[in-house]
């Protein structure tokens, strides 16, 4: 192997397991893509450390190499979503062991494969914490960069380390969660944006098309509930919108006023002006469903509404004035 | 006086619901045919209902809004189309605790014919005690491969406010269609 040696090192962790790491970069060089050396953190490439140190004062990493930062920290303990050295690019839970070390090492090895920029420090630039801004400002920040940008993804976290990853930029829905429940998010989730390093990532794994009802829900729940409704799907006064499927929305609770617009908007496409004359339904109210149908994937936005939507015609005697009368009759009983 | 009316209809499977939903919203008890259950391998009730129940609402000014349920019994499928003829809308409400309630529904389109694409109609989905999660998916892929494009609701028919939410859908389903048509 010829390659010229990386530099590893370590900050804040305990003697036994600096030596661990030193050990795999020494006792297992050949089960390592390329050499390592273990080395001072103002010269490293990549430091562990460990955020919860009292002895991380006075230790700074280089500005020229920004080395990638690997949090180790206790099993129980929340995702480290900062360090005083800067932003983590992994977490290792402990303990640790050499094996452990040596994925950390490849994973570092494969993301700067594909974003060189990532062991250079671009993936510090490119993170940026949204909090504390209120979610919606964060959703509708990283969704209106992500029509145009596939290369960011937010991430949300609570307190257990359960993830939701959205991303915003691709087709279909987007997301991966594990287990992170709806409260969390309205309760103070710590929320991310941070540039792709790796389309392989473990917590990217179940991105795709899941329409999974954990996930479904989940994504209706965040578009529709989140504070302030600043529209996430484009720019409300030029799109026009249409449902794609019928929202399965037995858990969201709706009034008759959202159930009338889901109808109206299941029927054909409007601009969100005329979608609110048309229902009743204040633009803002509109918004926060709209938002919710198109995390879920369920909103189309400048598309021609499908030909095939099957009933055509009103029945015979049906007038608008006949629809308020039972409409209003309907309220009575209610 | 003459009376003129209009009318929803509710239609699915014997102890879908029908009745129990019609009570929901009805101004006077519905009015009941049943008869004795002739098919106890369809359903466990005693009695079933013969020809169809209905429910009423007093809209004023001698209109009347009518809800009707059609005979759950499949000897009876004959009528369903007749009951639903002229209707303002059409739910098939799907008993989720049956065996297979995508073969129920099917015997419900084989007999509605050419009628599923002319009146405004909504799938609602009861019973949802009976599974871990409302499978709307699958009915979505279902009505899809029809060509035909539903609104899917899950709901129990116990509640009223349910019961109202359906009818409103329907309503809308109408509203749009006038908007559509003018």
């Amino acid at each position: 192997m010829s390659a010229k040696p990386s530099t590893i090192a370590c900050v804040g962790l305990p003697g036994h397991e600096r030596t661990m790491v030193r050990l795999v970069t020494e006792v297992e060089a050949q089960n390592l893509e390329r050499p390592w050396r273990y080395g001072s953190p103002d010269r490293a490439d990549v430091v562990f450390l460990d955020p919860a140190a009292d002895q991380l004062d006075g230790h700074a990493v280089s500005p020229v190499t920004r080395p990638a930062l690997v949090a180790v920290i206790n099993a129980d303990a929340p995702t480290a979503t900062q360090t005083p050295l800067g932003r983590p690019a992994l977490t290792l839970r402990r303990p640790i062991d050499s094996e452990a070390i040596r994925q950390t090492l490849q994973t570092v090895d494969q993301r700067a494969a594909r974003h060189p920029a990532y062991t250079e420090g671009g993936a510090q630039e490119a993170d940026k914490a949204l909090s504390p801004a209120p979610l919606g400002l964060a959703l509708h920040e990283a969704m209106v960069e992500g029509a145009t940008r596939t290369s960011w993804r937010l991430t949300f976290t609570d307190n257990e380390n359960h993830v939701l990853i959205l991303h915003p930029g691709r087709d279909q829905l987007r997301g991966a969660v594990k287990r992170l429940g709806a409260e969390p998010l309205h309760g103070g989730a710590t929320v991310t944006r941070a540039r792709i390093a790796s389309e392989t990532a473990n917590d990217d794994s179940a991105i795709g098309t899941d329409r999974s009802n954990t996930l479904y829900a989940l994504l209706w729940g965040l578009g529709y509930r989140t504070e302030p409704a600043l529209p996430l799907f484009g720019d409300p006064q030029r799109a026009t919108i249409h449902l794609r499927f019928w929202p399965r929305i037995g858990e969201l609770d709706l009034d008759r006023e959202e159930l009338r617009a889901l109808t109206r908007l299941f029927r054909r496409s409007y601009h969100i002006g005329d979608a609110a004359r048309a229902t009743g339904l204040k633009e803002e109210a509109l918004i926060a469903l709209m938002n919710g149908a198109w995390l879920a994937g369920d909103l189309a936005v400048d598309a021609s509404t499908p030909s095939d939507r099957s009933t055509r015609r009103p029945a015979a005697k049906v007038t608008p004035k006949l629809i308020d009368r039972i409409r209003n009759r309907m309220a009575r009983a209610s | 006086m003459n009376v003129r009316e209009h009318k929803i209809v509710i239609t699915g499977t014997m102890g879908a619901g029908k009745t129990t939903a019609i009570r929901q919203i009805s101004d006077h008890p519905p009015l009941l045919t049943d008869v004795a259950n002739t098919r106890r391998d369809e359903s466990d009730k005693a009695t079933t209902t013969a020809a169809f129940d209905f429910g009423e609402l007093d809209l004023g000014d001698g209109e009347v809004l009518r809800i009707y349920g059609t005979p759950g019994q499949e000897r009876f499928d004959f009528m369903w189309p007749i009951v639903a003829r002229g209707a303002l809308g059409i739910v098939f409400l799907l008993d989720l605790s049956r065996e297979d309630p995508v073969a129920d529904l099917e015997r419900y389109f084989s007999a509605f014919g050419k009628q599923l694409g002319e009146t405004p109609s909504v799938l609602a989905l009861n019973k949802l005690d009976a599974v871990e999660a409302a499978p709307v998916a699958l009915f979505q892929q279902y009505l899809e491969g029809r060509g035909l494009s539903w609104p899917i609701i899950p709901t129990d028919v116990r509640e009223r406010e349910h019961v109202l939410d359906l009818m409103e859908v329907v309503l809308s389903l109408n509203e749009s269609l006038l908007t559509e048509e003018s």
